[in-house]
Formats: structure tokens, C-alpha cells, sequence
């Protein structure tokens, strides 16, 4: 037993710490098309049905939620071996409450029309399924910096489809981009758009999409 | 296998840095926070003054032009600003330190502090009411009632600025909510056309009876002082229209007193 983990070590010693091969790259990619936390394990949808309605607030959401996985899975793959097995689940809890409080803190003093926009969401990214879903799956096996990427390219999955669907709901739904103008003057917005229920089916279209044209998503069953 | 006080002991540590870390972060970011929270406020009251540049820096606009009075629940003055905050810190600090007297743990610093949502945790016959007035040019001058009530979902509030020309009358409105639906409760603060509907509307009708400014959804008989609602939002609407009758009420003993000291004087006082 001890001179397994002697060898782990050292086994670990020898990889650089924070190389960048096509492993760490997939960590990163994966995640964009063929692992899409929200069009494929189907995590975190709350937040996409509720945030979408408008392109700025979706984005800081994104942001937000980047920050949030890729560094709680960087702490909690730091801490894993020290990590009493028992009470596992509430550490990682306390670290993603600890970094929501931060997000929360850090964009009422940064980015007040977000934060008055996005109220109440920001502090539910602690039960965003995602973050939890990383560290269970992915931080709590891997070393610090593979972790960190996973969180970073699951958190950018999240935020992509967040943004897209932000773009179709805000300009169908209110004409607009970033608050700017853009449909014609003749265009009537489709109020249908704004509301959460637009969110289910533009989710839907997009997964349709994507498991056309991927070939790797086809359900062979 | 570690053992239990290994556990608590883990626990604690982690706590206690996470604990650290925010206090100091919190801290650090407050001061900014609570700026940002100010302005905002100070941005909302500006933009019911009809030609107000919102791209002016709102702070200093605000401190010149802006006299912030207190109301009793009876409508009487309790505190009259008449220079700006710089020259009468002795008096305001007495002012607000006898409102926090009234404990609930409100703590008023500035005049501008001063918001219904605190003043809810009290009983009727203690709340305090705001009053804005913004002094124009050429001596036309805006009074801007706050006002607070229930939507659909969560609360809603927003301001009102009353001018006196002949009678009195809405020059502006802002809304603000918590939690309506997107695109159709949230509505009245995001439509300009519904919030430009209010403009010059009357909040006494023919025979000098307070009406306030109603919302309705058909059936507009008095346009003087009715809008129509937006549709798909009733509920919203309705509670727009119970908060102007009730917010611009507790401010009519204020109104009418101004009224019946000298008409002339509103614009000038």
C-alpha cells in the first residue's frame, strides 16, 4: 500500500504540472460539442430557461458560472486527498457557496445592472447541476490542472448555448441585440420569445441540430 | 478511516478560511457596492423629470438640484432640506438619528437612505415618507413621491413627479419590480410607452376629488387621469394602480397643504 502511493508520486512527478497535450485539450473541447453539459447530459437547464431572455445578463451569467466550475474544481482537486470521504459532498458545497458569495459580491460592486437583473440566479448557481456534477465526476480523481480545464470547458459549454439562445430569444422576442436595435421598425416582437417556455423549445431545436449533424450523438439503441 | 474530531476539525479550518476570505472581500467591495445601489436610486428618481440628460453624471446633478423633505404618516414635515447636504450635516444627522431611534434595525446615514422598503417594517402610524424636489429651470419645480405596492409575483415600487401648473399633474413615472414576468409584467419598467402614458395625466378629477392615476384594461371613460394596461398583465397593472392611489395618498395632505398656502408659491417655494 505505501509503496503504491510511492509510486503514484512519482509517477506523478514526472508529468509537467501544467502541460497543455491533446488530452488537456480535449478536457477543454469535449465539453463544446460532444459532452455539451446542457444539449447533452442535459444539466443546469434552470438557469438556461430562466436567464435567456436577454443576451448581457446571459452573458454574465456564463461568466459567472466559468468562474465558479473551472475554480471550484480546481480547489476541490486540490483538496481531494485530504477530503474526509464521509463528508465529501458538504466540503464541495461550502466551496461552491464560497465562490458564488464571491461572484455575488464582486459584480454588485462591478456590474450593478447585472447584478440587479440576474438577483436571485446568481446565488443559484450553487445548485447549478454542473458544478456539483464536476467535482463528483471529474475533481475529486483528476490533478489540479486537468481539473481546472474540465471546469473551464464545461463552464464555456454552458455559457455558448446560454449565449446563443440569448441572441434568437432577445431578437425574436424584443427585436434587439445587446440592447441595440435591430430588426426592422415593421418587425413586431413575439412576446412568445421572452418567456421561459420559449426557452424549452429553442433548447429542443438546438439538440435536434446538434444530434444531426454529430454523428457520435446518434442513439444507437 | 479518519476520526470524527479529524472531521470537525477539517470542517472548521475550511470554514474558517472560507469565512476569512469573504469577510475580507465583502469588506473591501462593500463601500463600492453601496455606491452603486445610490446612484441607481438617484438615477430612478432623475428619470421621471421630463428632459432630464441621463447621461450627465446623476450624483452631482442629483446633490444640486435635488431637496429631500420627510413626511410623517399624516403628511406633516418632519424634516425640510433647504440647503444642500454639505451646509446642513448637523441638521440632518439629528433628523435621521431620530428616525433610527425608532429601531427594527434601520439605520439611515443619509437622507437619500431613506426608502419604503425599510419603512415596511414598521406600523403605519410610524412610517416615514420621502420627498424629492427637484428644482428645474425657471423656477418650475417637480415634487417626486415614492411609492411601493404588490405585482403579480413580488413587490413593485417606482417614483412619481407631480407638477403644479394650474392643477396638479404626473410630468413622469419610473416603475421597478422584482420579480414580474419577463415581457409582461416586467413591462412597466422596461416599456417607455407604457411608463409615457402617465405623462400629464391629472390625479384630481373635475370636483377636486383625489382619483390618482388609474389603470385600467378597458372601458377609459376619463383619460385625464386613466391609462390602459398592458395586456397579458393584469394583475401587474392592477397593482400599479392600488400603489399610485395608495403612494400618492399618503403624500395628499402635503399636496393640498401646498396647494391652499398660496398657489403662486408651489413653483417658487
Amino acid at each position: 500500500m505505501a509503496q503504491d502511493t510511492q509510486q503514484l508520486a512519482e509517477a506523478e512527478k514526472k508529468e509537467p504540472a501544467f502541460g497543455f497535450g491533446k488530452e488537456e485539450r480535449q478536457l477543454l473541447t469535449d465539453p463544446l460539442n460532444d459532452n455539451n453539459p446542457i444539449t447533452v447530459q442535459v444539466l443546469g437547464i434552470c438557469s438556461a430557461l430562466a436567464v435567456t431572455s436577454q443576451v448581457y445578463p446571459s452573458l454574465i451569467m456564463a461568466v459567472a458560472l466559468i468562474f465558479v466550475t473551472s475554480f471550484s474544481n480546481l480547489i476541490i482537486s486540490m483538496l481531494r486527498n485530504s477530503i474526509p470521504g464521509s463528508i465529501r459532498m458538504i466540503v464541495q458545497l461550502l466551496v461552491i457557496a464560497g465562490l458564488v458569495q464571491v461572484v455575488e459580491i464582486v459584480l454588485g460592486a462591478f456590474a450593478y445592472s447585472a447584478y440587479e437583473s440576474l438577483a436571485v440566479f446568481i446565488g443559484l448557481i450553487i445548485t447549478n447541476c454542473i458544478v456539483m456534477g464536476r467535482l463528483e465526476a471529474f475533481a475529486m480523481a483528476n490533478k489540479p490542472w486537468r481539473s481546472f480545464l474540465d471546469g473551464l470547458g464545461n463552464g464555456i459549454g454552458y455559457g455558448v448555448v446560454l449565449v446563443a439562445m440569448a441572441i434568437v430569444r432577445e431578437l425574436f422576442g424584443k427585436g434587439s441585440f445587446m440592447g441595440w436595435k435591430v430588426m426592422p421598425d415593421a418587425y413586431i416582437a413575439n412576446n412568445l420569445m421572452v418567456l421561459p417556455a420559449a426557452s424549452l423549445f429553442i433548447i429542443g431545436i438546438f439538440i435536434w441540430i446538434q444530434r444531426s449533424l454529430n454523428p457520435k450523438l446518434v442513439d444507437v439503441s | 478511516m479518519q476520526s470524527n474530531t479529524q472531521i470537525y476539525l477539517y470542517v472548521l479550518k475550511l470554514t474558517g478560511v472560507i469565512a476569512i476570505v469573504l469577510s475580507l472581500l465583502f469588506n473591501s467591495l462593500n463601500p463600492m457596492f453601496l455606491k452603486n445601489k445610490e446612484t441607481a436610486k438617484k438615477k430612478a428618481i432623475l428619470s421621471c423629470i421630463p428632459g432630464q440628460d441621463m447621461s450627465a453624471d446623476v450624483q452631482s446633478v442629483f446633490d444640486q438640484k435635488v431637496k429631500i423633505s420627510i413626511l410623517d404618516a399624516n403628511g406633516n414635515i418632519l424634516f425640510d432640506q433647504e440647503k444642500p447636504a454639505a451646509e446642513s450635516e448637523t441638521e440632518i444627522k439629528t433628523a435621521l438619528d431620530k428616525l433610527n431611534e425608532r429601531g427594527q434595525g434601520v439605520k439611515y446615514s443619509k437622507l437619500v437612505d431613506i426608502d419604503l422598503a425599510s419603512e415596511e417594517k414598521f406600523a403605519a402610524e410610524n412610517r416615514v415618507y420621502p420627498i424629492y424636489q427637484y428644482e428645474g429651470d425657471e423656477g418650475k419645480n417637480y415634487f417626486v413621491l415614492a411609492v411601493r405596492g404588490n405585482g403579480l409575483w413580488d413587490k413593485i415600487w417606482g417614483y412619481v413627479a407631480l407638477e403644479y401648473a394650474d392643477k396638479w399633474q404626473v410630468a413622469g413615472v419610473n416603475f421597478d419590480h422584482k420579480g414580474e414576468t419577463p415581457g409582461l409584467g416586467a413591462e412597466i419598467k422596461d416599456n417607455a410607452d407604457f411608463k409615457a402614458q402617465f405623462e400629464n395625466k391629472q390625479i384630481f378629477n373635475e370636483e377636486g376629488k383625489y382619483v390618482s392615476v388609474q389603470v385600467l384594461k378597458k372601458n377609459i371613460k376619463h383619460p385625464e387621469y386613466q391609462v390602459k394596461a398592458i395586456s397579458g398583465a393584469t394583475v401587474t397593472c392592477d397593482g400599479v394602480s392600488e400603489m399610485m392611489q395608495r403612494g400618492i395618498g399618503n403624500y395628499l395632505p402635503y399636496i393640498k397643504g401646498l396647494q391652499s398656502a398660496d398657489n403662486k408659491a408651489i413653483g417658487q417655494r
